[in-house]
């Protein structure tokens, strides 16, 4: 008997890896940025599934709403789009195609013969009020890190892009 | 908390900050403020440390000896599963003493910098990497862990190829900095193997590991029943722990770098080429010598590599005409000795060893950077000589310095050194000793021919150098003096008991080092006899495990008075050095024409020529192991352009012929299918050939296979 | 749905990310298998996370993702400043065509 949870489970794994082999092999770079989007939503569904629900959101947000947004961009703004057709499979896409479903193959074996703890997860609690009180007791020279890395990355993409000028 | 735990975490600390700050801002400080204040700069962290390393140092004395190994966490590093690593540092008599040689020769070193570096357009540079240098250092010797001595021993690498190639715009600097980073490596890798094999076995016998040097020494006689690939493991860990030390202390066959390291400015190869970092292999040693105790034959290994790097690199030393070269070549010859010591469980003499070598090496390297600064550049010692009037102190401390190493009585050199040939002699074979013993006057004859050379005789310089040169200023020759009277002083701190000493160093040692009783080999049957007790006495009673342990350890033989044979060895070293010494009076002050006739015979030549040329080594290095490699790349260059190439134009040429023949007989119905050949043949020609392309798609592809490869071979058959 | 369900998963994201990241030519494709692989590995954490015996550890696993994303926000934002940059000095960004260091 399939309970919510476990249809739900199915439903992210077809849209995560079907969506994501139009990612992978479309010809329509546009495309593939759009079908991005629908791939980060489905990770976020299994942050929901998994208890983490801060994550999810931060997951919808940030990936879906500014990373996936700026990827398009990108995309409008380097390639003409109106012609796509620019072949995504060559020999070597093939060769690579090959060789990922080989590693897919061998991680899948590896995964589902390795003995992980055995640990029926309690109830779901949210998480968001931990994760801030973690972030600024525990965790706070990474937090102040990444603040500090994420200036540098905006100071350097301005630079980057001025360059030019 | 007390005083030392508060105060040590600032000593690494206070230098990187100085690094960071120059390397961050020198330059403009520089172009703004000049010389004079970047150089205080560069000082003051380095002095500010060197203050913390002496006042905790008094510290240390006044505790129980007891407790007198702090440990000091300053937060966890990497907490995972089985490995849980800290950020700790380690103060006991041991770093002490490091601690109290880095800082305090690498301020004077600094200070000397400010006048040996005078004009050099990279002036804050040289500081900053000073710098980080002393800080990679101080954490390589304050570790607690092996990781974080291994994060040291990977930045004083980082620093030695920085400085080494200092000036790089010459490309034969550029290439003896490569050429020492490469040879590290390769040590480091014994190093690293070494760590690796540590971490294992910990994890899969005690479950967790923090990899700390009071966990490996306390879990020492468990690991000891472990084989790895039919070896004893410690066997095992010892040889790679002193593979590393092998390319850090520059011991045959790693030695080859330190020589050509003589490229980098002078100051360099004072304070990381002869004082500090090459004696980190010795310090390693010392620090896991409970490793060692249980691995007699990894030490006869050590043990002959040692003798021979002393001997080798003794003989090259008399041969070589460039003063930098002659002491590189010293140096490498002291760190053997240092290593016999180790080898035959004498650590605490192979550590005072490194420290009196550090003293005077030190003022020797710096005088002699003095004069290559007076002279212009000049490093050939045939064209100095009599100096000694034109620069007295540097003079006057270099000869206090050689003093000191060739072992004159009641110098430093004389009684680290002779404690190691006495323990050599004891401990180890009458063998080790006679090498020990000739190299010790090699030495002797090679730093006074140095010494003759450069400041007596008659001046065979030209005479506009000769009205030139003078004395340098007082930043440069203080520093200097100060370290060559403590090279003379420095010595007393371990007079042995038969002199009417305590070996009041040995003593200081004692709560972390201590010194093997017997020779390894023996020592090593006793501590297993010890052993064997504990686990027949466990089942029957508790109290006499006890008494077995002191029988054991102490009482197996009765104490033998060996004062006379102490006495004869010494005098007998003391008057073949003299004899060497003297013999270099002879030859290259008092009678030039006795060494020209001896000189003139072919044998004599052919010898020279030999040790001249370093015995060949690196020609040797390069028609065996270089020549090869070169090969085999043009081998793969040309394979790729003939066969790759070649096979793929011919598939593809015959894919075309192929299609259109056949096309010609049956246009419509094979047509797409020969077509298809034809592409795929081409198409596979161009995947080929894509492999040398150089893209970075293509090479992360192929390791992608390879992984697969290897993974897949793991999966299948090794489960 | 165990922790077996989730690892799988992740592993074919991962491979999805690893074949972009090889076979696309477009410098910005690659940038998105990239984000694939990223998230792989972020999936990875908070399921262990959410499989490991102790609750203080879940949030551990959690925070390493809330790192990640982060982290890929920074990477995505400098790559396509470097992209747009190497647009404007080309007038293409095709990995395969830009072979020369010296621009």
């Amino acid at each position: 008997m399939m309970g919510i949870p476990e249809l739900f489970f199915y439903f992210f794994t077809i849209m995560v890896i079907g969506i994501g082999c139009i990612v992978a092999f479309s010809k329509n770079l546009l495309r593939s940025a759009f079908a991005l989007f629908f791939v980060l939503f489905g990770v976020a569904g299994f942050y929901v599934l998994l208890g983490a629900d801060f994550l999810a959101i931060v997951q919808i947000m940030v990936y879906a709403g500014g990373v996936n947004v700026l990827l398009i961009f990108g995309t409008m703004l380097t390639s003409d789009i109106s012609t796509p057709k620019t072949s995504s499979l060559s020999f070597q896409g093939t060769l690579t195609v090959i060789a990922g479903v080989t590693l897919f193959v061998l991680l899948a074996i590896i995964i589902n013969s390795g003995n992980w703890p055995t640990y029926v997860p309690g109830e779901m609690m949210p998480t968001t009020k931990d994760l801030g009180k973690l972030l600024l007791k525990e965790y706070v020279l990474p937090f102040e890190v990444v603040s500090f890395l994420l200036l540098a990355a905006i100071i350097s993409a301005v630079v980057l892009v001025k360059k030019g000028d | 908390m007390s005083y030392i735990q508060s105060v040590i975490p600032f000593v690494p600390i206070l230098p990187l900050f100085g690094a960071l700050v120059l390397g961050l801002l020198g330059k403009r400080i520089y172009t703004k403020f000049g010389e004079n204040v970047t150089g205080v700069l560069g000082c003051s962290m380095p002095f500010i440390s060197a203050i913390i390393a002496a006042t905790s140092f008094i510290a240390i004395n006044r505790l129980d000896v007891t407790e007198r190994i702090i440990r000091i966490n300053l937060m966890n590093w990497v907490t995972v599963a089985d490995l849980q690593l800290q950020w700790t540092f380690r103060y006991d008599p041991l770093s002490a003493v490091m601690l109290l040689i880095v800082t305090i020769i690498g301020t004077l070193i600094h200070i000397y910098a400010m006048g040996y570096m005078k004009g050099d357009k990279s002036f804050w540079r040289f500081f900053s990497y000073l710098n980080l240098f002393l800080a990679a250092m101080l954490m390589l010797v304050l570790g607690d862990n092996l990781i974080i001595m291994f994060l040291g021993w990977e930045g004083v690498g980082l620093c030695s190829y920085l400085l080494i190639g200092f000036w790089f715009t010459e490309e034969q600097n550029a290439i003896a900095g490569k050429k020492a980073f490469i040879v590290n490596r390769i040590g480091d890798l014994g190093f690293l193997t070494g760590i690796l094999l540590v971490a294992l076995f910990s994890m899969k016998l005690f479950g967790s590991t923090n990899l700390s040097f009071a966990e490996f020494h306390g879990n020492i006689d468990v690991l000891a029943e472990q084989t790895f690939w039919g070896l004893p493991l410690l066997e095992v860990i010892a040889v790679c722990f002193f593979i590393g030390a092998m390319g850090k202390s520059a011991q045959i066959p790693l030695y080859v770098w330190l020589p050509d390291a003589m490229a980098g400015p002078t100051p360099v190869s004072a304070l990381i080429h002869a004082a500090t970092m090459v004696t980190a292999g010795v310090y390693m040693m010392g620090r896991v010598f409970f490793l060692y105790t249980w691995a007699p034959h990894a030490l006869g290994f050590i043990s002959i590599i040692a003798a021979l790097t002393c001997f080798v690199s003794a003989t090259i030393g008399m041969a070589q005409f460039d003063i930098k070269k002659v002491l590189a070549y010293s140096t490498v010859s002291q760190l053997g000795y240092m290593f016999l010591a180790m080898s035959v469980g004498a650590f605490s003499a192979g550590i005072f060893h490194l420290l009196t070598h550090a003293a005077f090496k030190a003022a020797l390297f710096m005088g002699s950077g003095s004069i290559i600064v007076a002279l212009h550049h000049k490093q050939d010692m045939r064209e100095m000589g009599g100096l000694l009037k034109k620069m007295p102190v540097t003079g006057y401390s270099m000869i206090a310095a050689t003093l000191a190493i060739m072992g004159f009585p009641l110098t430093s050199g004389f009684f680290s050194k002779d404690e190691i040939l006495w323990k050599a002699f004891i401990q180890g074979s009458p063998m080790l000793w006679l090498v020990g013993f000739v190299a010790a006057g090699i030495t002797s004859f090679y730093m006074w021919r140095l010494v003759f050379m450069t400041f007596f005789g008659e001046t065979r310089m030209d005479k506009h150098t000769w009205d030139h040169c003078q004395e340098q200023p007082k930043r440069t020759v203080v520093p200097i003096a100060i370290l060559a009277v403590a090279a003379l002083t420095i010595g007393f701190w371990n007079v042995p008991h038969f002199l009417g000493g305590h070996s009041n160093f040995t003593n200081f040692l004692d709560p972390v080092v201590h010194d093997l009783s017997s020779s390894p080999m023996e020592n090593y049957r006793k501590l297993q006899l010890i052993k064997e007790k504990d686990q027949q006495e466990s089942t029957a009673q508790t109290m006499k495990t006890e008494s077995g342990h002191q029988a054991a350890a102490s009482g197996h033989e009765a104490v033998v008075d060996h004062t006379a044979l102490e006495w004869g060895l010494m005098i007998a070293s003391v008057a073949w050095t003299f004899f060497t010494g003297f013999l270099a009076y002879i030859f290259y002050l008092r009678n030039p024409k006795a060494r020209e006739q001896i000189m003139a015979s072919a044998l004599a030549q052919r010898v020279f020529m030999v040790l001249n040329n370093k015995y060949f080594v690196d020609e040797f290095y390069e028609a065996v192991v270089l020549t090869p490699i070169r090969k085999l790349f043009d081998f793969l260059g040309a394979f790729d352009q003939m066969v790759v190439d070649g096979l793929v134009n011919f598939a593809g040429f015959m894919g075309r012929i192929t299609s259109s023949f056949i096309g010609i007989f049956d246009n419509e119905i094979v047509d797409g299918l020969v077509n298809g050949a034809g592409w795929g043949a081409q198409a596979g020609g161009k995947g080929a050939s894509s492999l040398q392309s150089g893209k970075i798609q293509t090479i992360i592809g192929s390791s992608l296979i390879i992984f697969i490869i290897i993974v897949g071979c793991v999966v299948l058959f090794l489960r | 749905m165990g922790l077996t369900g989730f690892l799988t998963v992740s592993a074919a994201l991962f491979t999805l990310g690893m074949v972009i990241f090889i076979s696309r030519k477009n410098a910005i494709a690659i940038l998105m298998g990239v984000e694939l692989l990223l998230n792989a590995a972020a999936l990875n954490f908070v399921a262990f996370a959410r499989f490991t015996p102790s609750q203080a550890s879940q949030l551990d696993g959690q925070i390493f993702a809330v790192f990640i994303v982060l982290l890929a926000a920074a990477e995505a934002v400098v790559a396509l400043a470097i992209a747009l940059s190497v647009y404007k000095e080309f007038h293409q960004v095709r990995a395969d065509k830009l072979v020369s260091l010296k621009g």
